[in-house]
């Protein structure tokens, strides 16, 4: 017999790197091809990001804190500005007062803390990790309450700690576009890809810092110094990174899903 | 005073944490985009050396039978194949299965240890006396090893340098919770990257104890395992490596393991590694430092990997000291956000993978939605610090009371093993 | 209540990039075990024997009902049978995939896809084909082309600048002319002819190790940098250099040898065990690798060439394509 004429497009290929591509390696061999580009565009968006709010991070933060003054104060919360300066910018710092702790309170409140780790410590059913978590928030708690006990007040006051959440918002802003930069040079994100990623991160982290500076004072305004630095050390610049994970993560499985549905997106070892 | 000797010690950490943070980034770089150094599988033999197989096994009834069903329907010769499994004080059914295998298969050789020290090391020590052949491959009792997976290790050992071999731990029980789950993770990132990694940089990667093999002759010359070590697979490594030998990893010898399903299950486990790693680490780093054969960048990289499970309690005393500077009012910004960094990416003890490493071992795994846990790492942080660092007051109370660890199991699932994607 | 709904707020914001994770914990949809397939073991022969398996079960399955579709090579294929002889004509094209019991030829410029030959399969000069696969002997003209793969139960002979995809392999002899290209082979042996001689002498640095001509070695030799080892040596036991090796023409190595960065091996020279090279690797003429009782294996991390008359029992593997020196 004589085979039928095949179509055009059917013959085999004639280029001989194909025949290797053509199979998906198995993921122990498999590499990527090294590329400059997706470390240079990591790179050049990382540093024009870092200039961009080397200029204008004060006026960003003035207006953030700005908006959440206006809004704090349309909710009835007893807050106001004040001037502060960072990294030679003017900027403006949020001010309320907070309630003074009396000594039975704090006494109360280290009784509390440790009934809460035994309890946290004798109860099985909640998974480990949650527990310690909750463990290590009461004895932050337990701890401060104890130290305030002693000498009296913290080393923050009220308006110390609007500066110093002020000045954390924006060393994270100034940390997180070299660290997602860092991350995503290693992956063959597109150029677009890499920045999106890039700006997506740091302009999330405006609004989350955005809303924490206004639910701190807020919720420091009603409960006193006490949750002080525990919102401050687990709650504070801890938690920023979580969530840029978290798009990274988003990210990444993106990549994941058309690198896996595109074979000659590999190489072998 | 106070004050700058906190700061001092915060600055130390997150000088440490640095230098893990840039380790492991090039880690990531070099095995995603730099050229592998090529294992041996591609090496095809039919004059295969005969091996030794050592099941170590203690109350296994559960597992027993498959990871010896494993390794019979393997596709090495029965000719140059003995499986010693040694039931090392186990009170329960283990020893009859092992007995029934001996009378089924000439080349199942159990050994049955009632008296005397109870632990892995030992049960090695007793079947090395026992194992005829000078290649030796050992598995844990949960693990599941394909049909091939002997003749790939075994291929390691053609080049003379090589005293031990690893292939890569893949997770079976995934799909159990979400500790396993987080579990599969971490393995990924400490496997596919970073063992890839530091063998392809001819640096430190580390012998595992449970899906690899060694040199009989070589292990014996180094008096066998330390019947007290907790992580007699560690130290064999660093004492392998001082000696002028050479540990390869072989990434496509992959074999299936039960990862522990439960929060106290895995809280004995990591405790046990991180006293086990920690008494390595205070055994052999004096050695490692003086040691003739290894090059600058492989010291630097045994001691980085040997003091791994330091790290925990380091960084948690970096929190500390953190947490005294606020209450004092005299807290640096930018340790602050740095530390809070470090925390977050580090979460992964287990295998010490720092998030990006994690992520790019599961690009090359083909993962989906999976890595979209991968923030949720962080729930394991304090979990993790706790039990590394309460390792960690178990090694320096051994020292200080000169005590002798106990080896403690970890849970075994009942053989649950879950569908595979 | 206000308090309240500013927290609310505040962890909206922090849990809205988590959520993705969060469904993926409570509805799972990645979280089966990676799929290790234990029943991998390596084999030469795998692409051959088990595109044999998949063929028998289709034609079990249909009843040697002719044409079918089938996927093969993961692509919906038409199959077509002939009792006996096929034959394709000189530039013809052929689309299906050809399954023959006898016999297959294929005139010259034909194109394929693939083909079957219970029996033998003949090739004219600048055929180009997919895969191709016979129980019987297979004869390649010049300057064919495979895109994957070949494999044959009988004899393989390849003509003068053919390239013969990822993998070609036998159970029997692979004869290689001259200017052929590779992947992967495997054959018993696997034999280059004809051709000019590799000539060149490899290089290593000023402070190499030496072994002096004619030396004897009774252990394993380890060398911290480049080994030059001279020419009639005799080695008992393996070989390993860091850096660059060079073994010296009629030497014999009893055990394997391992070479970290580029290798050249002179003529004559005899290996028993497998010859690791992670750098570009030259055979020179008349280098014997294994023997008819020990298959051993060559593996070359870049560059391979073979020079003339080179044996090799067993598989030949490189990571860009070998070749056989034009």
């Amino acid at each position: 017999m004589t085979a039928a004429q095949a179509p055009a497009g059917t013959s085999p290929s004639r280029d001989e790197a194909a025949a290797r591509r053509a199979i998906l390696p198995h993921r122990s061999y498999r590499t990527l091809p090294s590329t400059a580009t997706g470390a240079f565009a990591a790179l050049a968006c990382t540093v024009l990001v870092e200039l961009a709010l080397a200029l204008y991070f004060a006026p960003l933060a003035r207006t953030l804190t700005r908006a959440d003054a206006s809004v704090l104060q349309r909710m009835g919360f007893p807050v106001g500005l004040e001037s502060t300066a960072f990294l030679g910018k003017a900027l403006t710092a949020l001010t309320f007062t907070m309630p003074v702790h009396r000594y039975l309170e704090l006494v109360l409140w280290i009784l509390a803390c440790l009934a809460g780790i035994v309890v946290f410590t004798v109860l099985k059913s909640p998974p480990a990790p949650l527990r310690y978590f909750v463990n290590f928030n009461l004895l932050i708690v337990c701890s401060e309450a104890t130290y305030l006990l002693f000498a009296g007040h913290l080393g923050y006051s009220a308006r110390g700690f609007s500066v110093l959440m002020l000045r954390t918002m924006i060393v994270t802003w100034f940390v997180i576009p070299a660290f997602v930069g860092a991350m995503v040079a290693l992956f063959p994100f597109r150029a677009w890809e890499t920045a999106a990623v890039i700006v997506v991160c740091v302009g999330y982290d405006f609004l989350l810092e955005g809303v924490r500076y206004a639910a701190f004072a807020a919720l420091l305004t009603h409960t006193g110094p006490i949750l002080m630095s525990d919102l401050f050390l687990l709650y504070g610049p801890l938690l920023d990174i979580i969530p840029i994970i978290g798009i990274f993560a988003i990210a990444l499985a993106y990549l994941s899903r058309r690198m896996q549905t595109s074979v000659g997106a590999w190489e072998w070892l | 005073m106070v004050v700058t000797i906190l700061h001092l010690w915060v600055l130390f950490v997150i000088v440490i944490m640095t230098l893990y943070a840039v380790r492991h980034w090039y880690f990531t770089l070099d095995r995603m985009m730099m050229r592998q150094r090529p294992y041996f599988q591609d090496l095809y033999d039919n004059d295969l050396p005969p091996v030794t197989v050592i099941v170590p096994m203690h109350d296994e009834e559960a597992v027993a039978r498959n990871v010896l069903d494993a390794i019979v329907r393997g596709d090495y010769p029965h000719g140059l194949l003995e499986i010693i499994p040694v039931d090392d004080h186990s009170g329960d059914g283990t020893a009859a299965i092992l007995r029934e295998y001996g009378e089924r298969y000439a080349f199942v050789k159990p050994l049955y240890v009632a008296t005397g020290l109870r632990g892995k090391p030992n049960a090695l020590n007793l079947a090395l006396q026992e194992a005829s052949n000078e290649i030796v491959m050992v598995f844990d009792a949960d693990y599941t090893p394909g049909r091939g997976i002997l003749r790939e290790l075994a291929m390691a050992f053609v080049d003379p340098e090589v005293g031990a071999v690893m292939g890569r731990v893949v997770p079976q029980n995934t799909s159990r919770n979400l500790l396993t789950r987080l579990l599969s993770l971490e393995r990924s990132g400490g496997y596919q990257v970073d063992q890839q990694a530091r063998y392809n940089l001819d640096l430190f990667p580390q012998y595992g104890g449970t899906v690899g093999g060694f040199r009989r002759s070589v292990v014996l010359s180094l008096h066998g395992f330390d019947a007290q070590m907790l992580a007699e697979d560690t130290d064999l490594t660093a004492r392998l490596f001082t000696n002028g030998w050479k540990v390869v990893y072989a990434n496509r010898a992959e074999c299936y393991e039960e990862v522990p399903i439960s929060w106290e299950a895995r809280f004995r486990q990591l405790r046990r590694w991180s006293r086990g790693h920690n008494r390595a680490l205070y055994r052999n780093i004096s050695n490692m430092l003086r040691a003739p054969r290894l090059s600058f960048r492989q010291r630097c990289d045994g001691i980085l990997t040997l003091a791994v499970y330091a790290i925990p309690p380091i960084l948690l005393s970096g929190f500390l000291a953190n947490m005294l500077l606020f209450l004092m009012g005299a807290l640096s910004v930018w340790s602050a956000v740095a530390l809070g960094f470090f925390v977050v990416a580090y979460s992964a003890f287990g295998n010490f993978g720092p998030v990006y490493e994690i992520g790019a071992a599961e690009v090359l795994d083909g993962a989906r939605q999976r890595l979209y846990l991968l923030p949720y790492l962080f729930y394991l942080f304090l979990f993790n610090s706790w039990a590394v660092t309460s390792g960690l007051l178990d090694t320096l109370g051994d020292g200080i009371k000169r005590r002798s660890p106990l080896w403690e199991k970890t849970t075994r699932s009942s053989g649950d093993r879950n569908a595979v994607a | 209540m206000l308090l309240l709904s500013v927290v609310v707020v505040f962890a909206a914001v922090f849990a809205l990039p988590l959520l993705p994770g969060f469904l993926e914990i409570v509805r799972p949809r990645d979280c089966k075990a990676l799929n290790v397939d234990q029943g991998y073991v390596r084999d030469p022969h795998f692409f051959g024997e088990s595109s044999r398996a998949k063929i028998r079960s289709y034609l079990q399955e249909t009843h040697g009902q002719m044409p079918f579709l089938a996927r093969f090579l993961s692509r919906r294929s038409e199959f077509a049978f002939a009792d006996a002889r096929i034959e394709i004509k000189d530039g013809q094209t052929a689309r299906n995939v050809l399954l023959a019991e006898e016999c297959i030829v294929f005139g010259d410029g034909a194109r394929v896809l693939d083909a079957y030959s219970a029996g033998t399969m003949l090739l004219g000069n600048g055929v180009a084909a997919r895969t191709l696969l016979c129980d019987g002997p297979m004869s390649l003209g010049e300057d064919c082309r495979i895109d994957r793969w070949i494999d044959a139960r009988g004899d393989i002979t390849v003509g003068h600048g053919s390239v013969l995809g990822s993998s070609a392999t036998t159970a029997q002899r692979l004869e290689l002319s001259a200017g052929v290209r590779f992947g992967r082979a495997f054959g018993l042996p696997v034999v280059t002819l004809s051709g000019a001689s590799t000539g060149l002498p490899g290089q290593t640095r000023a402070n190499a190790e030496v072994v002096a001509d004619g030396a004897q070695v009774d252990g394993d030799l380890i060398a911290r940098r480049d080994l030059r080892i001279g020419d009639g040596c005799r080695i008992r036991g393996s070989v390993k250099a860091h850096g660059a090796l060079v073994i010296g023409s009629g030497s014999a190595i009893a055990g394997n040898v391992i070479a970290r960065a580029d290798a050249w091996v002179g003529d004559s020279v005899t290996v028993g065990g497998h010859l690791f090279c992670e750098g570009d690797l030259r055979l020179g003429d008349g280098t014997r690798i294994g023997n008819a009782v020990r298959h051993k294996s060559v593996y070359c991390g870049k560059h391979l060439e073979l020079g003339n008359g080179v044996r090799i029992f067993g598989w030949v593997v490189t990571e860009p394509l070998g070749r056989a020196i034009a």
